[in-house]
């Protein structure tokens, strides 16, 4: 159904792409729940 | 860069060309175009949804004295219009827009991540599913604010968790939506199209989607310890266990302000797309608009604590975060040179896409003056918290993103259905939309800095005759909208046949032209050339 990329270089493109990305949400998310444990011992 | 061959290599297996017949087209939707039509319709349902609700509140306030709601009840309807408008209407529409074009304008067959597409659209019914069925949970829905403030918002009844659930779900659906904006952009243009040749909308949805990654997350750590202080006994927020109820509110407004920039940058992106095709010039200053809207971006994290003046800081604070508000004007005012510039000496004609960017340009303008007025810590005292914050964003929320978005509807519809829509109606659209909304805005500065409180169901009676002048633009705005979704429904169901470039006269620019109207499924089968 979906419009496949099959080429392989493209995809380990995104896929990087797609990882780097859910990092930085990661980071912004624990980062700023443990910068507000800190604050509350 | 994309090579030729890969983008054969993209499209050289299609096993289907056409869509799936019935519902299941739409559940089991991979194809950008329906999952972006999905979008665009769901946030249409929601933006009557919200002005419903809107509807409500103005009602009770046409008259001083409580006539048609409980306080309860009227504080539920504030809460829930903003959470609905803003997650469920504006956002999703943009979104939308950006599933129909990213790939129409850099020529790619599809978004790059087309199953994750399906999950992050479907997540937002059962959403606002959840959130709209808190009105019925003993109760009722939440009704402290759409920036939940605690303590406050720990007094919600059973609506609770369910408020915080449908808060991550939307996060979650905008996380993956900009992953996908992201990916696709970096990773699926045709040859040829370098970073500073794409189109101006492409730009303003990559920073945006930038801006979505970073602060959603924020959002959601916000409304997580929200969750464990209410259930698991921490006490983050909570002053009585040590916690700091302020700490929220700067944690909120670091998500909150760039925010309401995700809400305006692909705005900017649309008006810097319609004027140039209207004006038959060229965009003036290409380049500097790609730059302003990166500092706009970068400026909207430094600026957060001007929500809070009267939260109390120490004056470094108040002096650091009213200067950096102010210089956010610099970049916004190179971006309303350029359109001004554009438009300079061009041949102008005023199509309704033309129309709506022009009265975007004016009135989004007067949203940033106030802006910048309330940018000013001593003004902000008193103006804070009263009509005069509200007149300030919905003059940037609606004649600014919102008029964007129906210029954006009635720029590209009939690229997207292939048929033309009736001119004359949209024009009366557009007239009706421009005046009432003036109708029910404008008053509200003079309510705010008359000293009329926000989020109140009753005011004392000196504030009667703009609260009922506002009421009457009110419903005049809303009821103008029936028109827009008739000139819609009109245009999907037939109409005189839309030519390939759309606006034959205008000067459009941009690959999604050189497809048929509409275009074919799979987008561009094969990778066009960009020079
Ligand atoms: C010219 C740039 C702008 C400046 C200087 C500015 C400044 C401000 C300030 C100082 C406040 C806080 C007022 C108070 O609560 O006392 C505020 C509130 C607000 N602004 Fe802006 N603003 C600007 C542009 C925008 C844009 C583009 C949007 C959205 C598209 C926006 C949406 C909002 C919203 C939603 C609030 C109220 C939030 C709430 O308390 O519920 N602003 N603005
Ligand atoms: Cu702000």
């Amino acid at each position: 159904m979906a419009t496949e990329i099959r080429d392989p270089e493209r995809k380990r493109g995104i896929q990087r792409t797609v990882i780097w990305l859910l990092l930085l949400a990661a980071t912004f998310y624990f980062g700023f729940i443990a910068m507000a444990v800190m604050r509350s011992h | 860069m994309a090579h030729a061959h890969d983008a054969h290599a993209a499209h050289d297996h299609h096993d289907d060309h056409g869509p799936a017949k019935g519902i299941g087209r739409w559940l089991f939707a991979t194809n950008h175009k329906d999952i972006g039509t999905l979008y665009m319709l769901f946030s249409l349902l929601m933006f009557f949804v919200g002005g419903t609700m809107a509807l409500v509140i103005r009602a009770e306030l046409f008259q001083p004295g409580m006539q048609l709601v409980d306080p309860m009840f009227f504080n539920q309807m504030t809460t829930m219009h903003a959470l609905i408008m803003i997650f469920g209407a504006v956002m999703p529409a943009f979104v939308g827009l950006a599933n129909w074009m990213i790939p129409l304008q850099v020529g790619a067959p599809d978004m790059a991540l087309p199953r994750m597409n399906n999950f992050s659209f479907w997540i937002l019914p059962f959403a606002f599913t959840m959130l709209i069925g808190t009105l019925f949970v003993p109760g009722g829905a939440p009704a402290g604010g759409w920036t939940m403030y605690p303590p406050l918002s720990q007094q919600t009844g059973e609506a609770f968790p369910m408020l915080i659930f449908a808060v991550h779900l939307m996060g979650a659906s905008s996380i993956m939506g900009a992953i996908n904006v992201i990916v696709t952009i970096m990773n699926m243009r045709a040859p040829g199209m370098s970073l500073l040749k794409m189109p101006i909308f492409v730009w303003t949805w990559l920073i945006t989607a930038y801006l979505l990654i970073a602060v959603m997350p924020v959002l959601a750590g916000a409304v997580t310890m929200l969750l464990t202080d209410h259930y698991f006994g921490t006490t983050f927020f909570e002053a009585a266990g040590g916690g700091d109820p302020v700490m929220f509110q700067h944690i909120f407004w670091f998500f909150g302000h760039p925010e309401v920039y995700i809400m305006i940058l692909p705005a900017f992106g649309i008006v810097s797309e319609i004027i140039p095709t209207f004006s038959r010039k060229p965009l003036f200053g290409y380049d500097a608009m790609v730059y302003a809207t990166a500092s706009i971006a970068f400026l909207s994290f430094i600026v957060w604590a001007h929500h809070m003046f009267t939260v109390g800081m120490p004056l470094a604070g108040q002096m650091f975060f009213m200067l950096a508000t102010m210089l956010i004007a610099v970049p916004t005012g190179v971006k309303v040179f350029n359109w001004t510039a554009t438009m300079f000496k061009g041949s102008i004609s005023f199509e309704p896409p033309m129309l709506f960017a022009i009265s975007f340009l004016f009135l989004f303008t007067i949203g940033g003056f106030s802006g910048l007025m309330l940018a000013i810590v001593p003004a902000d005292f008193q103006y804070h918290d009263t009509y005069f914050v509200v007149a300030h964003f919905h003059y940037v929320l609606v004649p600014g993103a919102v008029f964007s978005l129906m210029a954006a509807a009635y720029y590209w519809l009939p690229k997207w259905t292939g048929h033309m829509y009736n001119m004359k109606l949209a024009k009366a659209h557009f007239w009706l939309s421009t005046i009432f909304v003036n109708v029910l805005f404008f008053p509200q500065h003079f309510l705010g800095l008359a000293g009329m409180p926000r989020r109140i169901p009753d005011y004392s009676t000196q504030f009667a005759d703009w609260n009922m002048i506002s009421s009457i633009g009110a419903f005049g705005f809303g009821l103008s909208q029936l028109l827009f979704v008739y000139v819609i429904v009109a245009c999907i169901r037939g109409g005189e046949k839309a030519s390939d470039k759309v606006w034959d006269s205008g000067r459009p620019h941009g690959l999604e032209w050189t497809l048929s109207s509409p275009p074919p499924y799979h987008s561009f089968e094969t990778a066009p050339e960009v020079k």
